[in-house]
């Protein structure tokens, strides 16, 4: 068995960047960047497609030297374990820890805590990228990162009319979205390489049909897929060439 | 001058309230027109085809929703209710609220970028509930006003929709405002509300899939729908095989507090039943009904279709339960058959053919107005003021009045409009605004000077083709002084822009590089009249659906595309002339033919608005066929109001009545007709400015049933024994009597609720007295279903019978009629006093030489056949000449009184005006080169070509530049190349086609 591989990224502000872990058995590489903030949820899938985990450790909330873009990737990182969890991954395999070189030893901490469960999850297996692609595809396109973008003020500052959506309204919203938008990419990604029906569809993706059909209606409204003949009573769907 | 309001408030935006609306802005009068949406058009908008024509729904209102918009005298309040009215008859204050759209209307292009980002998935309404919308959304492309709305329950308030917004239209601080408007006439027209099947759980709709609603199963029929035009079941998305429709699903049924009967369904379900055949080929439909009420001009020639040439399946049952195949979704119907056995069918999919339920706010809304709804729900009205709610200036069209389907609604809303306007007809122009233009400048002599503008459409276009290369071309045609980009060329804004650059540069053509000259050229053309050039000298390229659509991923070709069309609409801009649109002078007299109820009220509609009336009879007294009708089932009386009107018409000095006379002989045209009357004492030359042909129907002498034998009579002639004494002990009644059979295929829509009333009238004078209705269908559609009943509980039998096997009457030893039970299928011998006849209604025998003289077609059946069977009930396609009740087909007396008045609105759009302007891009004859041949009148639709004799001898053809549409059918038949069409000359299309072919440089 090939050891386990772990991306560990983290900010300037919290650590050094000199790890020992406990556990030798995991292959960690580490990258540092400026602010965790930067850790867009695509990238994040990127590294799924090689590692079987992601650590991301940033600076406590209310020490960011960039006042909120620990926050920010906090909420994406509560997205992005929703988008885990559709997509048949351990959301485990991704953390945000929190530490800090005025507390010695806590980036330390956050890594072994991070590992004691990871080494348990093994390595990442995945029937298919597709998935993943689709998951990642989810947090590419605009309507999913409008919704983490805008969580913030609307969870806290006040929206447009003045008006604080309580932390379950956000999600209520946003977790519809999320799971019509995560089925929408990856019936959309599927359809890039063959032609299928409904019914097909809904035996690959493990819903019903009558759901499939909805995503198809919209996809088919947003010009991303076409009709492509027919078997039998079946219509069959493609991607639009291109999209 | 009096204290009325000459403006009118029509609550409904839909094709009722849209052609009411339409109306009153043609005669003179100011229109507000509400609607609960955020645009109009109701429920037709939603409709894919419409029966019997199967026209597409929203390609013919389409140009009703545009009129609308656009008309300078109507202002459309969308989003809105109205909560209150105040005041009285000719001087109301309404107020109305205007919910929040939190979109600016005067800022928002409907360009739906916003609609596109909206992260908030809501659900689509326009679509059923089957696609989502989002939380800020236009409803449907076509929609007018095209503005978004921002669906306040729906939005999270994330401000997206603002960032994106380019045109800054969206206003989330702007709240729901009241407003007061006076006005002097109010018409509801609030539609109806589909009846909601949940509450049926035996057909299983919400719990099974494939179980779907017959408004959810035009938007799945629909090309714009979600499954775009292909039946799909919505359980798996397959095909279906087979699809049953359930009818009478909350009609006719008690239980659910709808007693009575739709009207609409029967036709339909037929109709959608062929239609999904022919969008999916092989599917079958089969349609469950009780009574196939196909009562309408021409329905039961649709109904033989469908049946005969679709292969729809009928099965004469009401379905009572469905259950679904847990492991297919298929649907399981079960029903009893002809021979009383009970069945169950599978079907693929199921449509419950629902009901018509009165508005869901119609309590609301009687609470506003302070009007009395009947026991239904609907607005209560009486049978001889079908219009009238119970509260005078208040008035009343389509569904909310009754159920009834389109051209009843168009019908009847146009006659809502002549009800409104005759109260407020003092201050008739009070309150509308005329259009005054600077005068326009001379541009003959003047080389070309193009000013070119593209249009981004927002991302529309922009976002495929590349405007910026398409400027930079057209700047390199011959004559073009001027090209730029907009974002939105069709804003408020923009125009104001385009009048500036046309008088900075001199331009003197203009092009706009776009989208469809159907719903933007007369916007455009009205900006150049205001700049002070003639509208003409305007052309359009429809870059947006005919590149950025169909292109839509293949920019560089929708670009190229683009050029093209530029390209081309420059070269036909460099030859356009200026043109002047005709004007004619009206007459502001009527010819209304035919004294019967419709002709009378036709005529006292408009003589009542102050314009002079000829009505013409040709029996000696007034009255038609309701001298016959002496008893209706409410407790009118139809020989009291024929008085009435008899001596109104007397009184008043506006209509001049002529007895036992004819028409004799018809010249003019719309606005200018001259027509010779005559009677055996004199004969009488009038001028008028249009015709109502009002000229009523016949009852058919029948051959059949023994009719001439003692006991054997036509329902009329049992009518008048009735009111006579006659107290018969039995009495067996045969429907379709000359109707629907193989000379006349059409259906006489009154005799079945006639039976009804006389059957509850023998009831009334003597109630033990046998009484039987052997019938094919009963038509007692709407609330008439409700006298069906009635008889049923008196103890009236009704009994079915086939044409296969129709009622045998003997006069041997005492009148008998043999007819087979269909319940017990064994014949049935019934001896009775009276044989009553259900006699056919007829059309009158001269109809063919009156449509010869007025230059309009008749149906197959002998009718008048109106310009649309659909949106234009009461016209004809020869402009000025308009058709009210029998002579429109069979109906009942509300219903003619409906069309009359409508008729008469439609007439007073004509006589209200000193002058009409009519089209400018005519054809013109070259009568050096016309030989005289006469081909080109025999072509032409519009009857716009007469031949002349010139001074010098020769006869040539001469184009009526009033009645001339510019079609150009004549140019393209013309043997001698004698006429050309302005505006599309041979020269202008032949350099469109030239520079299509031109290669760029």
């Amino acid at each position: 068995m090939s050891k386990q591989k772990l991306l560990l990224i983290h900010c300037d502000w919290s650590t050094e960047g000199e790890f020992k872990p406990k556990k030798p058995d995991v292959d960690i590489n580490s990258i540092s960047i400026k602010c965790v903030g930067r850790v867009d949820p695509v990238l994040v899938f990127e590294s799924f497609m090689e590692y079987d985990g992601v650590l991301l450790i940033g600076c406590p909330i209310g020490d960011c030297h960039f006042i909120e873009g620990n926050i920010q990737t906090e909420l994406k990182v509560k997205m992005i374990h929703r988008l885990m969890d559709l997509a048949g991954m351990e959301p485990a395999r991704l953390a945000i820890k929190w530490a800090s070189p005025a507390n010695e030893g806590s980036a330390m901490k956050a890594l072994d805590d991070y590992l004691d469960g990871f080494v348990g999850l093994g390595e990442l297996k995945l029937d298919s990228k597709d998935k993943l692609n689709a998951a990642k595809l989810t947090m590419k396109k605009f309507r999913m990162r409008a919704f983490v973008g805008k969580e913030l003020m609307l969870t806290e500052k006040g929206n447009v009319y003045g008006e604080k959506l309580s932390q379950d309204e956000y999600d209520e919203v946003a977790d519809e979205a999320l799971e019509l938008e995560f089925y929408r990419n990856w019936v959309h990604m599927i359809l890039k390489t063959e032609s299928l029906s409904v019914k097909q569809l809904a035996k690959r993706v493990g819903l019903d049909t009558k759901d499939v059909l909805g995503h198809i209606v919209m996809l088919n409204d947003r010009g991303l897929i076409q009709r492509d003949g027919v078997d039998g009573m079946s219509p069959l769907y493609v991607a639009m060439e291109g999209q | 001058m009096s204290n009325k309001v000459g403006s009118v408030l029509v609550v409904g935006g839909g094709i009722a309230g849209i052609q009411a609306g339409l109306d009153l802005a043609d005669s003179g009068f100011k229109v507000y027109l509400l609607d609960k949406e955020p645009s109009i058009g109701g429920v037709m908008t939603q409709l894919d085809k419409t029966f019997p024509t199967n026209d597409c729904a929203m390609c013919i209102l389409s140009p009703k929703l545009v009129g609308a918009g656009r008309h300078a005298n109507i202002e459309l309040m969308t989003y809105s209710e109205l909560v209150d009215l105040k005041g009285e008859e000719g001087n109301f204050t309404a107020v109305i609220k205007r919910k929040a759209k939190r979109v600016d209307p005067e800022a928002c292009t409907g360009c739906g970028d916003c609609t596109k980002k909206c992260p908030v998935a809501a659900i689509d309404d326009y679509n059923t509930g089957l696609s989502d919308r989002n939380s800020v959304y236009i409803k449907f492309p076509q929609a007018v006003p095209l503005i978004a709305t921002i669906d306040k329950d729906k939005c999270i308030g994330c401000g997206i929709c603002e960032e994106v917004c380019k045109p800054n239209a969206i206003r989330y601080s702007e709240e729901d405002v009241q407003v007061e408007l006076e006005v002097g006439s109010v018409i509801l027209s609030p539609g109806f509300e589909a009846f909601d099947p949940t509450v049926l759980s035996e057909y299983g709709y919400g719990r099974y899939p494939n179980v779907v609603t017959s408004m959810e199963f035009e938007r799945i029929l629909s090309a714009t729908g979600p499954y775009r035009g292909t039946v799909l079941k919505p359980s798996d998305g397959d095909m279906p095989k087979k699809v049953a429709f359930l009818q009478c699903i909350g009609s006719r049924d008690e239980r659910v507090g709808n007693p009575y009967c739709s009207g609409v369904c029967c036709m339909y379900a037929m109709k959608e039943a062929v239609i999904a055949q022919e969008h999916n080929p092989g599917l079958e439909s089969t349609i469950f009904y009780m009574d196939m009420r196909a009562f309408g001009k021409e329905f039961d020639d649709y109904y033989t279709r469908a049946e005969e040439e679709h292969k729809v399946k009928f099965i004469r049952s009401r379905v009572a339960s469905t259950r679904q195949d847990p492991e297919t979704r298929d649907v399981l119907v079960s029903y009893t058959d002809d021979d009383g056995e009970i069945k169950e069918d599978s079907f693929d999919m199921v449509v419950l053919s629902v009901g018509l339920n009165a508005p869901t706010d119609s309590g609301d809304l009687a609470d506003a107005t302070g009007i009395d709804l009947n026991k239904y729900g609907f607005a209560d009205t009486t049978l001889f003021n079908p219009i009238r709610t119970t509260r005078p200036g208040v008035f009343v069209c389509g569904a909310f009045q009754g159920p009834k389907d389109i051209p009843d609604s168009v019908a009847q809303a146009s006659g809502a409009a002549a009800k409104a306007a005759k109260e407020i007809a003092p201050a008739r122009g009070t309150l509308v605004t005329k259009v005054v233009h600077p005068e326009e400048r001379d541009v003959s002599g003047e080389e070309p000077r193009i000013g070119v503008f593209v249009c981004h459409c927002g991302v529309n276009i922009g976002g495929v083709v590349g405007v910026p290369s398409v400027v930079d071309y057209a700047k390199t045609l011959p004559n073009v002084v001027f090209a730029d980009e907009n974002l939105y060329t069709c804003s408020q804004d923009t125009q104001e822009i385009i009048k500036e650059i046309i008088l900075e540069h001199n331009l003197n053509r203009i092009v706009v590089a776009s989208c469809t000259p159907r719903t933007h050229e007369p916007m455009f053309r009205s900006t150049l009249k205001e700049a002070g050039l003639n509208e003409y000298l305007f052309e359009m390229a429809n870059i947006r659906d005919q590149c950025s659509w169909v292109h839509m991923h293949e920019h560089d070709k929708a670009t190229d595309k683009s050029m093209d069309l530029v390209r081309m609409a420059i070269a036909k801009a460099r030859l356009l002339e200026p043109l002047v649109n005709p004007i004619i002078k009206t007459t502001p007299v009527a010819l209304v033919i035919g004294g019967g109820l419709s002709g009378m009220t036709s005529a006292l509609e408009i003589s009542e608005q102050g314009y002079d009336v000829h009505l013409v009879e040709k029996e000696s007294e007034l009255g038609g066929n309701l001298k016959h009708i002496k008893y209706v089932p409410t407790d009118e009386d139809p020989q009291a109001e024929l008085a009435r009107l008899v001596k109104k018409i007397d009184a008043d000095p506006h209509v001049t009545v002529y007895l036992n006379t004819q028409v004799a002989e018809v010249d003019g045209y719309i606005g200018n007709f001259e027509s010779t009357l005559v009677s055996v004492e004199k004969e009488d030359t009038i001028k008028h400015g249009v015709t109502v042909l009002a000229v009523g129907g016949k009852e058919y002498k029948p051959t059949e049933y023994s009719y001439g034998s003692e006991g054997v009579m036509t329902q009329f002639e049992l009518e008048d024994k009735l009111v006579n004494g006659y107290k018969p002990e039995s009495v067996v009644m045969i429907q379709c009597v000359g109707s629907r059979c193989e000379e006349r295929t059409y259906c006489s829509r009154v005799c079945c609720t006639g039976a009804v009333n006389n059957a509850l009238k023998v009831k009334e004078v003597n109630p033990k007295a046998d009484v039987y209705v052997l019938y094919k269908d009963m038509r007692t559609y709407g609330f008439k279903e409700d006298y069906y009943r009635d008889a049923s509980e008196k103890g009236v039998i009704f009994i079915r019978y086939d044409d296969e096997d129709k009622p045998v009457v003997s006069t041997e030893g005492g009148l008998s009629i043999t007819v087979t039970d269909p319940v017990l299928n064994e014949k049935v011998k019934l001896p009775a006093d009276s044989v009553v006849l259900a006699a056919a209604i007829l059309p009158q025998e001269d109809n063919l030489k009156l449509a010869g003289m007025f230059k309009v077609p008749l149906s197959k059946d002998g009718f008048f056949l109106e310009k649309h069977m659909k949106l234009s009930p009461l016209d004809f396609a020869t402009a000025g000449v308009f058709l009210a009740g029998l002579a429109h087909g069979p109906k009942t007396l509300d219903e003619c009184i409906s069309q009359a008045s409508g008729a008469a609105a439609r007439a007073l759009t004509i006589l209200s005006q000193p002058t009409i302007e009519a089209e400018g891009a005519i054809a013109v004859v070259n009568e050096d080169k016309c030989s005289g041949c006469k081909m080109c009148s025999s072509v032409c639709e519009f009857n716009a070509i007469e031949m002349i004799e010139r001074e010098d001898g020769k006869e040539v053809s001469h184009v009526i530049p009033e009645v001339c549409k510019g079609c150009g059918v004549c140019v393209a038949t013309c043997p001698s190349a004698a006429i050309n069409a302005s505006h599309f000359g041979d020269d202008v299309i032949l350099s469109q086609v030239r520079a299509a072919l031109e290669v760029k440089a």
